[in-house]
């Protein structure tokens, strides 16, 4: 063996894959040993193992183990970083040629004066080539390595049938490197028509169509897929019926073509027309791929209708209008399948041409990034789908067109309305956008919501919308639910409005009463309902009766609770299922020292510069990536196809940050060999480095492939959850954080948290524009109470979510990349798990400038105006919700109010009467040394965050200190404890901080037996000492 | 409670006054009996009580507080307020029975290390004095800039810097950190939770650690002021090594923004009885009851955690 050959052994053996790859050849039942052969003579020839060149022997390797050939002429083509190198495998890996061997004639120069374009006949032009064709093909760029194994491997019993010889050859001559592998899809078409006697016309006609559409740039799979199986599905075992269809649809591509030319959409690899135009129309279902139809005098023929979409399609799109694609996709389309399901195909054309009207309006005002945030495609797209769901549900489709009719009347109406605004108050164009108007917010909330069964529905909601002006700020959208879904008239509405516009809170019954009454007994009722809901409130132990509401305490308290629950994790409804199906309350009462409440006064911020929008941000640059993020992952969390091409990204990224450091690696290597003896030990460790992070990066994104297989379309849930963890991974966080970041809220966020995100506080983020000058108070604290509570809330669903639905194997592999991205052991709890992956993508990365942002916009706080604060423990209903007023990842931890040790103090701001946070104090005995002794320990402090931005939070601290204090000594606690964990602190990283300066060198207790709250979840330990009744333990 | 009011105090900021000889006569005029040591170039003035008021089975708590000033300052936070704090505990206690252990000292001297090495500071000599007096049987609690505020600061610079020292002798630290962990429980005792641990310019505590005997300093700030650098420190670690090189520049080299306001008033003319709170006077006097009743065991390295 030569020493050349004796080196490239040494480079297969030394790489995994390679390595792996090289033993799996000799084990091939005929060809392996030229496999190998190849493969220690290529990679001589290329002085190295590069990417590229495993790629080829995998090829290679599959083609060799599908046909029990090896293809004599092998020939391939490799881009290094030296320039092209070619290397013919037939002269120097694999020997002479064996008689019979599998040759592939030259390329043939094209003749002169050949005209481009093609002929529409199917396979019949097409040469059948030898299979090694495949190597040409794959190196010069017309197939993927997934055609070719599938081709390899392909069944033979479809083999024939199916002329696959002949539709390979097609597609190493004609074929793009984008195109999808057609055997599964042929499979499943197979499965149609195998016991029909007359399958093989079918097959002829489909492979004829595919071909065809092939030569028009479209992938044959992808045709076969989305338009010939469901027309095969229209009319099982008519061959005229699909012969008719599929020769249409055929025409319209054809059209389409024509009309958009080479460039425009649609053309030559687009998949986007075939997608979102043909394929609706061709649908299962589609009464244009029924049979019959076509033969209906009355009827426009199907030629008028596809070709009259076809041609306005394309002169949609020849206005370039840069969202044109994205309107379109998971929106406008889910109508175009609507018509075609139930429409007449002239209506079909009629209401085609008025959605592609539509679409034009909007596109040619979303222009811009910003608009077309603005513009808030997920909120149509989700209300779209929540349609399109009942619809199916209730077999109904001819609602889902009606409301969409009017859907697309309404959005036009209410845009065309901004922009006479906009003109009346001569705003400059750019000054403002059509989509921003709070009527076109309001009614998209309602309508992502599903809230609008009929166009009926619509008009109604802007009636209450109308009526309800002037009524409690904030509360609108639940006061505009509550009438629509209450009152049916327009009297009844008239009633209810003004009722809602009174009362704080609202109940059925007590509403009936109100209206029962003269207009001073109403006002009286209303009065009496106010004193009770502010008792309640503040007064764990009073009563919710009112004398003129008999019988309706239960109510009435619940109606309370709905008042009071205000949390970004839960609706009211949610809140009232809650209730009703068996509220959780404290079984023992609050003893009465703590149910003496304490009050306090904190100072306001004043936050300045907003009103005249001539303020500074600190980190403006921060500060707009971020309103960017937080937008992108409010859309994202409505939008169900998001995370795919950003999955795609990440492992792109993985490669890209392999190949990078793999070359540094090599040069770092080159450097060794120069370098004086004294540097090359440095040298040595930098390049063992550069290894074993680009090894990180591939074991990443191998992960990522394994779990997402090879199919064009893998599995959801492990797709998902596998690029969470590559997104998790250390090195790969720092390079594309914000990807990271939106993954953690995407594939995390539930629906609620969903509808929460589009809702107040957080709508202003959506609303907001990231390029606007100065990004105010509000805003900023919106943003922060977001960072805080959906990131952290991400995490946990997604352990909750995808990461459970992984297979188990998956799991353990997900586990340990989260884990190392989180810096903890792999034994934590998902719980804490979590709580450490949110610290570094929540606390660590963000909150510390957003907090310094709201520090300098709030200005300093002395001297201003305060506000007064109860605090008060409750163990009644409403405080079940501790964790959700609190905005707690857990929240779901209700049954812990029956703990005897724990009280939650509800924080009252008394300014506005609403509950804005809980403190968790607990009180028990606990063995400390040898001394048992009463503890009361602040086990958490957590007000609502958007709350807090506008108070001083050392103000705040101290005044929950001191109240907990004179607890601890009325219930005569031996001391006062805090945790000592950052986030088991205070979920507030502005008041965790305060609190952390606090417990600085104070004293430290570890009780014998240590606090765990939620029970089994965290464990409090050590607790700082903030107070004592007594002096420390003394030695000596 | 009048500042103003306190016998002698007002004196005591004029300018030129003898501040040793207004001192002793204002402990003579509550009848506490003093005297003068003349240590290393100091004059110290010693106040101990009856032979009664002392056991042998436990530390002597010297409570010390320095009475010379920066020159040009009136020094009525830096460090009048602390000696008068500390004359009105001395006259509360001449006539108390039982065993506090206190004796106090007013150092001269505090302000040396500006003026050359800390070994200058009047401190050091004291200290040295003191372990030939009494052994190694006393423990030193410095009251600094304590006139101003309602928060208590245990000063965590001291023992900062001799766990930073490989020079300390292991169980020096363990002393120390058993005075520290003391002090910090009287504290939370005492201050119905209003105390925080932060590191503050050196005072005595400095030249007495270096001298050989466990020394905590305990100031007063107002509540924002000790919040906000507490939060400046969390921001800015480096903030917290510049206290671990103890010199006249120790204020100097930080950012000004970063100081609380009563340190940046300090060592200069606005450090006037306008700046004094009488929160800080009646809260010190809490404290010091406290502390009169706090037990120190001989063995401090053996104090609980």
């Amino acid at each position: 063996m030569s020493r050349a050959e004796e080196l490239a052994r040494e480079l297969i053996e030394g790489d995994k894959r390679a390595k792996r790859l090289f033993l799996d050849a000799g084990q091939l039942r005929a060809g392996g040993d030229r496999v190998q052969a190849f493969m220690l003579q290529a990679t001589q020839s290329a002085g190295g193992l590069l990417p590229d060149l495993l790629s080829y022997f995998e090829l290679l390797y599959a083609l060799v183990k599908g046909t029990d050939r090896f293809p004599f002429d092998a020939e391939y083509l490799l881009s290094t970083p030296r320039g092209e190198l070619i290397l013919d495998a037939y002269g120097n890996a694999a020997g002479q040629v064996p008689a019979g061997a599998d040759l592939l004639p030259g390329p043939e120069a094209p003749g002169d004066g050949d005209a481009p374009g093609f002929m529409l006949d199917g396979l019949d032009s097409v040469e059948a080539e030898p299979i090694s064709g495949l190597f040409r093909a794959f190196a010069e760029g017309r197939i993927n390595k997934l055609c070719c194994r599938a081709f390899a491997e392909a069944p033979a019993r479809l083999a024939g049938p199916w002329k696959l010889e002949l539709l390979r050859s097609f597609y190493t001559a004609s074929g793009s490197a984008r195109w999808i592998p057609p055997v599964d899809d042929i499979a499943a078409a197979e499965r149609r028509l195998a016991k029909l006697p007359d399958a093989q016309r079918f097959r002829d006609q489909a492979l004829r169509a595919m071909a065809d559409a092939g030569k028009m740039g479209f992938c044959p799979a992808q045709y076969l897929r989305r338009v010939l199986i469901p027309l095969l599905d229209a009319s099982p075992g008519d061959y005229a019926a699909f012969e008719r269809s599929s020769s249409a649809v055929a025409d319209c591509f054809l059209s389409v073509c024509a009309e958009m030319g080479p460039d425009g959409d649609g053309s030559a690899n687009n998949l986007f027309t075939l997608k979102a135009l043909i394929a609706p129309l061709a649908a299962l279902g589609s009464r244009l791929s029924l049979p019959g139809w076509r033969d209906d005098p009355a009827m426009p023929s199907m030629e008028e209708v596809l070709f009259s979409l076809g041609r306005r399609w394309a002169a949609l799109f020849k206005k370039r209008h840069p969202f044109t694609r994205e309107l379109l996709r998971s929106y406008a389309d889910h109508f175009l399948a609507g018509i075609a399901r139930i429409e007449t195909p002239r209506e079909v054309l009629r209401q085609g041409l008025r959605l592609l009207e539509h679409v034009e309006f909007v596109s040619g005002r979303a222009l811009t990034d910003a608009d077309f945030q603005r513009f808030r495609k997920p909120l149509h797209a989700r209300g779209v789908r929540l349609l399109l769901a009942r619809a199916e549900r209730d077999a109904r489709y001819a609602n889902l067109l009606r409301v969409l009719q009017k859907h697309f009347d309404t959005v036009e109406r209410l845009v065309l309305a901004a922009e006479a605004k906009a003109i009346r108050e001569r705003r400059a164009p750019g000054r403002y956008s059509p989509f921003s108007s709070p009527e076109y917010l309001s009614y998209l909330r309602f309508f992502a919501a599903g809230s609008f069964a009929t166009p009926g529905d619509i008009e109604v909601f802007f009636d209450v919308l109308h009526g309800l002006r002037g009524a409690r700020e904030g509360d609108t959208d639940d006061m505009v639910s509550i009438v629509l879904e209450n009152a049916k008239d327009p009297a009844e509405r008239a009633d209810l409005i003004a009722f809602l516009k009174e009362c704080p809170v609202f109940d059925r019954a007590v509403y009936a009463a109100w209206r029962g009454r003269s207009e001073s007994g109403r006002s009286e009722l209303v009065e009496g309902i106010r004193g009770r809901l502010r008792a309640y409130l503040e007064d764990p132990l009073a009563s919710t009766a009112h004398p003129e509401l008999p019988g309706l305490d239960d109510r009435l308290e619940i109606a309370f609770i709905k008042q009071l629950v205000r949390s970004a994790q839960l609706t009211k409804p949610r809140v009232e299922e809650i209730l009703v199906s068996g509220a959780v309350r404290g079984d023992d009462p609050v003893p009465p020292e703590l149910a003496q409440g304490k009050r306090f006064h904190v100072r306001e911020r004043a936050p300045s510069g907003e009103e005249e929008g001539g303020g500074k941000n600190a980190h403006r640059d921060f500060l707009r990536a971020r309103l960017a993020l937080l937008k992108e992952a409010i859309d994202s969390a409505t939008d169900a196809d998001w995370w795919r091409p950003r999955a795609k990204a990440l492992l792109a990224a993985a490669g890209e940050r392999s190949a990078a450091l793999a070359e540094l690696s090599r040069q770092t290597e080159a450097l060794i060999a120069q370098a004086p003896e004294g540097e090359r030990a440095a040298l040595e460790r930098k390049r063992r480095g550069l290894e074993e992070q680009g090894a990180g990066f591939r074991a990443a994104a191998s992960f990522l492939r394994s779990v997402a297989g090879p199919g064009e379309e893998p599995p959801e849930v492990p797709l998902k959850a596998a690029a969470l963890a590559l997104a998790c991974d250390k090195t790969i966080a720092k390079a594309r954080f914000p990807d990271a970041f939106l993954f953690l809220l995407a594939l995390g966020l539930g629906e609620e948290a969903a509808d929460a995100l589009a809702s107040e506080p957080f709508a202003t983020i959506a609303e907001a524009d990231p390029q606007a000058p100065f990004l105010g108070f509000a805003l900023v604290a919106a943003m922060r109470e977001a960072s805080t509570t959906f990131v952290r809330q991400a995490v946990a669903g997604f352990f909750e979510g995808p990461f459970k639905a992984m297979p188990p194997s998956y799991q353990a592999q997900a586990r340990a990349m989260v884990a190392a991205a989180a810096g903890s052991p792999e034994d934590n709890n998902d719980a804490m798990l979590a709580d450490l992956a949110y610290r570094r993508y929540g606390a660590q990365a963000a909150n510390h400038f957003l907090d310094r942002e709201l520090d300098s916009l709030g200005g300093p706080s002395g001297g201003r105006a305060s506000r007064e604060i109860l605090l008060v423990a409750g163990k009644r209903r409403l405080d079940q919700f501790y964790g959700f007023v609190g905005e707690l990842c857990i929240a779901q931890h209700v049954q812990e109010l029956r703990r005897r040790d724990f009280f939650p103090v509800r924080i009252v701001d008394l300014a506005s009467g609403r509950l804005v946070g809980y403190v968790h104090l607990f009180v028990y005995q606990a063995r400390i040394g040898l001394r048992q002794l009463k503890l009361a320990v602040l086990g958490g402090v957590e007000p609502k965050s958007s709350w807090l931005a506008y108070v001083d939070e050392v103000d705040f601290h101290c005044g929950v200190r001191r109240a907990a204090v004179e607890w601890a000594r009325a219930l005569g606690a031996s001391m006062l404890c805090s945790a000592t964990g950052a986030v088991a602190m205070s979920n507030c990283m502005q008041l965790s901080r305060a609190m952390q300066v606090d417990i600085e060198g104070k004293p430290l207790v570890e009780p014998e037996k240590p606090l765990s709250f939620p029970q089994g979840y965290w464990t409090l330990s050590p607790l700082a000492v903030l107070w004592s009744a007594t002096s420390g333990p003394r030695g000596g | 409670m009048d500042i103003s009011a306190i016998p002698g105090f007002l004196e005591f900021l004029e300018p030129g006054v003898d501040r040793l000889a207004h001192l002793l006569a204002a402990l003579a005029g509550l009848g506490v009996q003093a005297k003068v040591l003349g240590m290393a170039g100091s004059r110290h003035v010693l106040v101990r009580f009856k032979d009664s008021a002392y056991t042998d089975s436990r530390r002597v708590k010297t409570l010390v507080a320095h009475y010379d000033r920066e020159p040009g300052s009136r020094g009525a936070n830096d460090n009048s307020a602390a000696v008068f704090q500390l004359v009105a505990l001395a006259a509360r206690l001449k006539d108390r029975r039982g065993r506090h252990n206190v004796q106090i000292v007013f150092t001269d001297n505090e302000e040396a290390p500006g003026r050359g090495s800390v070994r200058d500071q009047g401190s050091f000599g004291l200290a040295e004095g003191f372990r030939k007096l009494w052994k190694d049987s006393s423990c030193f609690i410095i009251l600094d800039v304590t006139g101003r505020g309602d928060t208590y600061v245990l000063s965590a610079s001291g023992l900062d810097l001799v766990r930073k020292s490989s020079a300390v002798p292991p169980d020096f630290v363990r002393e120390l950190e058993g005075l520290h962990r003391i002090l910090a429980w009287e504290l939370a005792a005492a201050g119905r939770g209003e105390a925080l641990v932060l590191p503050t310019p050196y005072s005595d505590n400095l030249g007495i650690i270096l001298g050989g005997l466990p020394a905590a300093a305990i100031t007063m700030l107002p509540r924002d002021e000790a919040y906000g650098f507490g939060l400046k420190l969390q921001e800015n670690p480096h903030l917290r090594q510049a206290f671990l090189r103890p010199d006249s520049e120790t204020l100097a080299r930080m950012p000004r923004d970063a100081l609380p306001l009563t340190w940046k008033s300090i060592h200069g003319p606005s450090d006037g009885i306008e700046l004094l709170t009488e929160g800080a006077f009646a809260a010190m006097a809490a404290l010091l009851e406290r502390v009169v009743g706090m037990e120190v065991p001989l063995d401090l390295g053996k104090v609980a955690p």
